[in-house]
C-alpha cells in the first residue's frame, strides 16, 4: 500500500478543496456620494446680464467653491522680485471677477478580490456647475456639466 | 454516516485545515490585479470640433462643453481648462503586504512587509483636455484638444 501523503489519491481530495480557495475572496459594490444636489429649476431662473451674485447665491445656496485670482500671492510675488524702494502695482479688475462653482460627484466602484484575480474598477463624474460674473457683479455666462448621467 | 467514512471525512478536514485556512486568506496575496480608473466627465471631440477661434463666444464654450474643471484668470482674460483622467493597471505578482494590510490595523507589519513582493506590473495613465483661452471681449482667443484616452492601452 502507498502510504506517502503526495500519492495520487490524496491529490485528487485536494482539488476541490483548491476549487474552493479559488471562490474565495469577495465581491463589492460602491456608491460614494459628495457634494449637495445642484438645483436645476433655479439655474433657469439665471439671466445673463441680470441676475447677480446675491440673487445667484439665494437661488442656488452656497457654492462649493469661490474662484478667484489671490490677490494677496499676486502682490508678494512682484514684491519678491522687485528690488527697488518704490513699487506701484496696477491691478486689472478684470482679475477680481469670480467664479461660483456647485459640485455633485459620484464614484462608482467595483471590485472583486479573489484567489488568484483581482479587479478594481472606479468612475468618478461629477454634475458641475459654474456661474461667471462681470466686474459689477452681475451673470455673464453658466457652465452645466451633467456628468453624473454619464455613469 | 459510518464510523469509516466519519473518520476518513474527519482526517481529511484534519490534515487539510491549516492549508484551507492559508488559501482562504492568500487572495491578494499572490494574484493578478487588474485597476481601471477614471476620472472627469466625458469630453467628446464633437463638442469641441464646435468652438472656433475669434467667432466662439464664452457662452458658446459654456454651453457645449459645460463646466470647466479649472480656471485661471489674467489681466487680457480667462483661461478655461476640462480634463478626463484614465488610469489602467495590471499587476502580477506576489505582495505579502498586501494580505497583511488586511487585518493590520495600525499598518506597522504590512509597512514594513512592503518590500517584500516581486510584482510585475503594467500602468497606464492619460487623458482627454481641452484649454480654451477667452479674452476679455468674451471672444474665444484660442483651443486646443487633446483626446488620448480612447488610446490608452488596456492591456
Amino acid at each position: 500500500m502507498n502510504t506517502h501523503p503526495l500519492n495520487l489519491r490524496n491529490l485528487l481530495k485536494l482539488i476541490p478543496l483548491f476549487s474552493l480557495a479559488l471562490l474565495t475572496g469577495c465581491v463589492g459594490i460602491g456608491r460614494n456620494y459628495e457634494g449637495n444636489d445642484v438645483l436645476l429649476d433655479a439655474l433657469a431662473k439665471i439671466e445673463k446680464g441680470k441676475t447677480t451674485r446675491a440673487e445667484v447665491l439665494e437661488l442656488l445656496g452656497a457654492p462649493l467653491r469661490v474662484d478667484k485670482v489671490n490677490i494677496t500671492a499676486l502682490t508678494e510675488q512682484s514684491l519678491a522680485r522687485y528690488e527697488g524702494e518704490k513699487l506701484t502695482l496696477q491691478i486689472d479688475p478684470a482679475l477680481f471677477d469670480e467664479i461660483y462653482v456647485y459640485e455633485r460627484k459620484q464614484t462608482n466602484t467595483f471590485f472583486v478580490f479573489t484567489f488568484l484575480f483581482n479587479y478594481y474598477r472606479s468612475d468618478e463624474r461629477s454634475d458641475r456647475l459654474a456661474v461667471f460674473f462681470d466686474r459689477d457683479g452681475k451673470v455673464i455666462g453658466t457652465g452645466w456639466t451633467p456628468g453624473r448621467k454619464e455613469l | 454516516m459510518d464510523a469509516r467514512t466519519q473518520g476518513t471525512v474527519s482526517l481529511f478536514f484534519q490534515r487539510n485545515t491549516a492549508l484551507f485556512l492559508c488559501l482562504l486568506f492568500l487572495p491578494g496575496c499572490i494574484s493578478v490585479t487588474m485597476i481601471r480608473h477614471r476620472r472627469g466627465n466625458e469630453i467628446t471631440p464633437e463638442k469641441v470640433a464646435v468652438i472656433h477661434s475669434a467667432e466662439s463666444t464664452l457662452d458658446d464654450v459654456l454651453e457645449n462643453l459645460g463646466a470647466p474643471i479649472e480656471y485661471q484668470r489674467h489681466t487680457d482674460g480667462l483661461i478655461l481648462v476640462y480634463r478626463t483622467r484614465a488610469h489602467n493597471v495590471a499587476e502580477y505578482g506576489i505582495d505579502v503586504g498586501r494580505l497583511v494590510s488586511w487585518t493590520d490595523q495600525g499598518q506597522t507589519y504590512s509597512s514594513l512587509l512592503n518590500n517584500l513582493k516581486f510584482i510585475y506590473g503594467n500602468y497606464a495613465t492619460d487623458e482627454d483636455r481641452v484649454v480654451v483661452i477667452i479674452g476679455n471681449d468674451q471672444l474665444v482667443k484660442g483651443i486646443a484638444y487633446r483626446g488620448a484616452i480612447n488610446d490608452l492601452q488596456k492591456f
